[in-house]
């Protein structure tokens, strides 16, 4: 049998056979949207790379050579050097570790803070819904990078406060999310039937209503990590996220921007990654909801 | 038999898979005069992509392709799309299963039916309206006035299919598609709308296609019974003869029924013969 | 003499307040012996499938008593008391999570009740109700729906519970897939003597599948009787007899006495 076959057989036998099918199954959905496949592409180049960064026959991105400060892109530096002589490449590629570390930071701390809010609140309901959505509502109501801004300028600039300030403010839409699904779920039979046999409320959550919350939170996930990745780069612009010598790409837009009209390369080459893994991780998401849709049949 | 209404000839409804086309309906025929025909089959069988084939109404990427398939002469597979919207309705008329995802939930359902009248018909408010209360009555609704101002979700099921038939039947179609109009209802309503549904058939001389699972319910409603399985029409037979049935599924299909007295130890269960598609 | 399995004493369940008020349930009262196999008839809205949810502990609130096994069950339970009884829902897609396998399905309600014996037991329930082993990881969306129901059974039993209550289990399927479950549900009840409570709006099924029936109207039991009286048509409420000509096909000339009461 060939390892399709064995993927898409309809009598599985064990476990990991039927999942790995329902996952095989899904990817040959997804592999049929070309400009989703171009997202994943772009998002594993970003990883890739971000991961071999240190084994990659790269300069230092913090090494200085002031001799050859603000050279164009060319032989030796294939995107050019900045101010201070560093090769552009380098910090290109080291700062998507810092621009991935962000993103994944962010997304731990939201992804289970949002769902576990969202699910108890739709599930328990009541007075507890209330207070939840309310709390909800609050930070819902506050601009994103206002908030942001506020908390760093509290506590004191750096990535770790980045990323709680970021976090901090886009945890709601999760729970908002995981809530609207919650609602459609918790009167389902197979919910009835669960309280039926004696299952708690929390196994009930965790068993029934949370596998079917995460797809929709996997897309949001996907397509809001653009907006965590903007707002990182914000706050390395406004000086408050990662600080000098660090080599995000925020960062460096902020210190090109001196040079853009005479060395255009040292702003606009972290500005096309930021946009490129942007719109990858939009692409990406746009196709993921395509697949995971529980709406699809 | 008077000329026939509706001819239906090597009826094929097509969907294209992954793994090569499926034909869903394969090669049906049969036409329909001045009667009530029951169309019968289990989930699958294709009973209702036939009824849809006759609207055009059968969803992409399915296709529809006949010898045959023609109204009152009138070849539909012919038909331009432009032109099937004035046949849907004016002619031919369906009504579905479950009424609230048919009628538009913001709006009256009196208003709903003045505007079926007027698609159809050159008339004024006043007189769509008063078409209105008439349909409504017609359909025994015993306060048409007060139903006219009501909003589909304040209909009972029973009374939302009856809403239904009198918008369907506005425009004095001659020839209605019943596509299970009543397997959503309890059996005692379900009684007064095929009432509704027989009476109106008498008095204005349409044909109707009752598509439903029912074989009981359909052979004591239709004059004649036509049997799906797997995409073909297995038999067609007089209502009243339904007992000399002789194909093996329509037998076993009114074997495995419960009725009431049954002391039967075990229910007969249909053993599907792979010939029966064939 | 033994207690009843079941025992209603005058049950009543409204839903809202004030004017909204909506009396779904009103004096029932009921006693299902052991082993016995009881029916509910009565169409949507006659309060049925409530009373099956007051006895499966389903309902928060509620006026009268309810006594299963000859203790006092209210919506509170022990896991033992759950154990009791099972249910069977009336729509095989709604009632399976669509992201769990059979397996996992199966092997839920022994997780919750700390089991032993896991994949001896499932594989046991699924053979008993006519499944293959390779159904065992399969999702609900690659079985048909008789299959699907057959699964709901296999849930059901595979806590062994005494009480078995059946919300419409077949009322979703095709005629021919009905005839294979409710063989499957006499054979079970024949082999584990269950006490089964039986919700259906089909006279016909509920008659073959029970002994006793009761027909439901606006909340109330309006009468009860043998299974065979009610086939031969002896119920004597007009309703009743309104229900029995009406499961009894189309028939043009019963329509005046409906018109008449609608």
């Amino acid at each position: 049998m060939s390892a399709p076959d064995w993927l898409l057989t309809e009598a599985p036998a064990s476990r990991r056979q039927a999942s790995l099918g329902r996952w095989y199954r899904n990817w040959l959905v997804f592999r049929r949207n070309p400009l989703a496949m171009i997202g994943l592409a772009i998002v594993a180049l970003l990883i890739v790379t971000a991961v071999l960064a240190p084994v990659l026959p790269l300069q230092s991105p913090t090494a200085q050579a002031l001799s050859q400060r603000l050279a164009p892109p060319g032989a030796q530096h294939w995107l050019g050097t900045d101010e201070l002589g560093r090769d552009i490449l380098a910090r290109i590629i080291f700062g998507a570790r810092i621009t991935l570390g962000i993103v994944l930071m962010v997304v731990a701390i939201v992804v289970p803070l949002g769902l576990l809010i969202g699910t108890i609140s739709g599930y328990i309901g009541g007075a507890l819904d209330v207070v939840l959505m309310r709390i909800t509502d609050i930070f819902l109501a506050f601009p994103r990078l206002i908030l942001a801004l506020a908390f760093v300028a509290a506590i004191k600039p750096g990535l770790e406060s980045a990323i709680i300030a970021i976090a901090l403010t886009s945890w709601p839409p999760y729970a908002r999310i995981a809530r609207a699904e919650t609602l459609t779920v918790r009167n389902a039979d197979y919910v009835k039937v669960a309280k039926l046999q004696g299952a708690s409320w929390l196994r009930i959550i965790w068993h029934y209503i949370v596998p079917l919350c995460s797809t929709s939170v996997v897309v949001r996930m996907t397509l809001d990590m653009a907006g965590i990745i903007l707002t990182a780069a914000g706050l390395g612009f406004l000086g408050l996220g990662a600080q000098p010598p660090t080599p995000e790409w925020g960062a460096m837009i902020s210190t090109g921007r001196d040079f853009l009209l005479d060395q255009w390369w040292v702003a606009t080459i972290p500005g096309i990654a930021i946009f490129a893994v942007s719109l990858g991780f939009n692409l990406l998401g746009d196709g993921l909801r395509d697949v995971l849709d529980p709406k699809r049949t | 038999m008077s000329d026939p209404i509706l001819e239906v000839e090597n009826l094929r409804v097509t969907f294209p898979t992954h793994r090569g086309d499926v034909d869903v309906v394969r090669g049906v025929s049969f036409s329909l005069g001045r009667e009530r025909l029951g169309i019968v089959g289990e989930s699958g069988s294709g009973k209702s992509l036939t009824g849809r084939s006759i609207m055009r109404l059968v969803p992409p990427p399915g296709r529809v392709s006949a010898t045959r398939l023609a109204l009152l002469g009138h070849d539909l597979l012919k038909t331009s799309a432009k032109e099937m919207t004035r046949i849907r309705g004016k002619r031919i008329a369906m009504i579905l299963q479950d009424p609230k995802f048919s009628l538009n939930p913001v709006m009256k359902v009196g208003h709903q039916i003045e505007e079926s009248y007027r698609l159809h018909a050159d008339a004024d408010r006043g007189q769509a309206r008063g078409k209105a209360i008439e349909a409504l009555s017609a359909v025994r609704i015993r306060d048409p006035e007060a139903v006219y101002h009501l909003y589909p979700h304040q209909l009972s099921g029973g009374m939302g299919q009856r809403v239904m038939i009198a918008m369907m039947l506005m425009p004095e179609p001659q020839v209605l598609i019943a596509d299970e109009p009543t397997s959503a209802l309890d059996v005692t309503v379900q009684l007064q709308v095929l009432a509704i549904l027989d009476d109106l058939v008498r008095e204005r001389g349409m044909s109707l296609i009752l598509i439903s699972h029912d074989l009981g319910m359909v052979s004591a409603f239709c004059d004649r019974v036509m049997i799906m399985y797997a995409g073909k029409a297995v038999e067609t037979i007089n209502a009243r003869d339904l007992d000399k049935v002789e194909h093996p599924y329509a037998r076993g299909l009114i074997a495995s029924a419960p009725r009431l007295g049954d002391d039967r130890p075990e229910l007969p269960v249909l053993q599907r013969d792979a010939n029966w598609a064939k | 003499m033994t207690p009843p399995m079941i025992q209603l004493d005058d049950l009543g369940v409204s839903f809202g307040k004030g004017t909204r008020r909506f009396d779904a349930v009103r004096n029932v009262t009921l006693d299902i012996a052991e082993g016995e196999a009881f029916g509910l008839v009565g169409e949507s809205g006659s309060g049925k499938s409530t009373v099956l949810n007051a006895i499966a502990g389903l309902i928060g609130s509620y006026s009268g008593a309810i006594r299963i096994d000859g203790a006092p069950a209210g919506p509170q339970r022990t896991g033992a008391q759950r154990r009791l009884l099972q249910m069977v829902l009336q729509d095989p897609y709604g009632s399976l999570h669509p992201r769990h396998t059979i397996d996992k399905i199966l092997s839920e309600p022994l997780l919750i009740q700390r089991l032993d014996g896991i994949e001896r037991r499932v594989e046991h329930a699924l053979a008993d109700v006519g499944l293959k082993p390779e159904h065992r990881f399969r999702f609900p969306h690659q079985l048909s729906g008789g299959q699907r129901q057959r699964v709901a059974i296999a849930r059901a039993i595979i806590l062994e519970p005494r009480i078995l209550l059946l919300d419409e289990p077949t009322s979703a399927l095709d005629v021919s897939v009905q005839a294979e479950v409710l063989n499957l549900l006499r054979r079970l009840r024949r082999e584990r003597r269950f006490t089964t409570v039986m919700v259906s709006h089909n006279l016909a099924v509920v008659a073959y599948m029970c002994d006793r029936v009761a027909v439901m109207s606006r909340g109330r039991i309006l009468e009860t009787g043998s299974s065979a009286e009610l086939a031969k048509g002896g119920f004597s409420h007009p309703y009743s007899r309104q229900l029995w000509n009406a499961s009894s096909g189309y028939n043009r000339d019963l329509l005046k006495e409906l018109w008449d009461d609608a």
